[in-house]
């Protein structure tokens, strides 16, 4: 090791996937975490209402109803919005944080705002996309090979290089 | 080593015995004198009989002394503190003066020593450290020490075990799907030209 050579924080079994494109697996369990982020979010959004409720009118609280239809149009509201600001500061969401994942444009760079909200909303009304990055040599979904975008491997912190 | 030149370690002096960038040399004078060469058993086995014979010494010393001692500490009581003389013509004073006397003078010394080190450490220090490539013994060091894998091992922030076993996992998973893939485009590109006619 040289005085003046950068020390790789990344695991050396890992250190040969860094800035290769990511496969269905890893892809598909970033989803899943994320699912689940934005689920709990969900939920924890409406104990809150209902608390703020209770308070201000104890003695009349109902449970408000969970209808479906404003149930899933809320929840998809809050992960477009969820990944649109994630993919945009920091290139990864919270599901992509734990499997070691990164957003970038084609560029390798940070995505734009309304790339990533373009972005959000196509993985939000069709996530079926991202099974053909399970075909191509690529690795590109739906959502990628459209907005022109990849998702990497990339266990290191911090912002894209 | 050159005095007054920076300390650096060659290839030469730091490549094991027998050994340079030129491969072996020297075999038959390194074989009657091998520098690094382990030291015979009966070389140790003579040594280790010598400090045997040092502790029984030793041990026997002491149990001699601590009789003797026994004995003759009445007569020494007599000798230093006779009660026919006064006490300021008494032997045990006069030692117990020279004892005062000596500790201050030892004081004085140790105080006057640590002056003189005071004085004298930092410029030798300084000295020697303008003798040494300080830099080079440091790389050398982080070299042998592994520091990068230190680092990635004390480094919170990337991942634990746990995360790092499950993102290797799904690494491995997509390098599995996409093998499945690629073995199956392969039997459909097989497949295909058998179906279609051939090409002029």
């Amino acid at each position: 090791m040289r005085t003046g050579e950068q020390v790789s924080i990344v695991p050396r079994e890992a250190q040969p996937y860094q800035g290769r494109r990511a496969g269905l697996v890893t892809r598909s369990i970033a989803g899943v975490i994320d699912a689940v982020v934005v689920v709990v979010a969900v939920l924890a959004g409406y104990v809150a209402v209902n608390g703020l409720l209770f308070l201000l009118d104890p003695r009349g609280f109902r449970f408000s109803e969970a209808s479906p239809l404003p149930g899933v149009t809320t929840g998809l509201l809050v992960l477009v919005a969820y990944l649109c600001v994630a993919w945009s500061a920091t290139g990864r969401t919270y599901g992509c944080h734990v499997m070691g994942l990164r957003v970038v444009s084609r560029h390798g760079s940070r995505l734009r705002p309304h790339v990533a909200l373009l972005r959000a909303v196509f993985c939000a009304l069709f996530p079926l996309g991202l099974l053909l990055c399970a075909g191509g040599r690529q690795h590109s979904s739906l959502q990628d090979l459209v907005l022109r975008t990849s998702v990497i491997y990339d266990w290191r912190p911090g912002q894209p290089r | 080593m050159v005095p007054g030149q920076p300390f650096s370690p060659t290839v030469d002096e730091v490549a094991p015995s027998g050994r340079t960038e030129h491969g072996l040399v020297g075999t038959s004078e390194q074989s009657e004198n091998p520098p690094d060469a382990p030291p015979s058993r009966e070389a140790i086995l003579v040594l280790d009989a010598a400090v045997g014979v040092s502790v029984l010494a030793a041990a026997a010393a002491q149990t001699v002394g601590r009789r003797v001692g026994r004995v003759l500490s009445p007569v020494a009581v007599v000798i230093l503190r006779p009660p026919i003389l006064a006490e300021r013509y008494q032997a045990g004073t006069w030692l117990a003066g020279l004892a005062r006397r000596g500790g201050r003078g030892r004081e004085e010394a140790e105080r006057q020593l640590a002056a003189v080190l005071d004085r004298l450490v930092p410029a030798v220090a300084a000295e020697v450290l303008t003798r040494i490539d300080v830099a080079g013994m440091a790389e050398g060091v982080i070299a042998e020490v592994d520091l990068a894998e230190m680092i990635r091992q004390s480094t919170g922030s990337v991942a634990s075990d746990t995360v790092r076993g499950v993102r290797m996992q799904g690494i491995s998973g997509d390098e599995a799907v996409g093998r499945v893939v690629a073995r199956l485009r392969l039997r459909r590109g097989r497949t295909e030209p058998e179906m279609t006619p051939a090409q002029p």
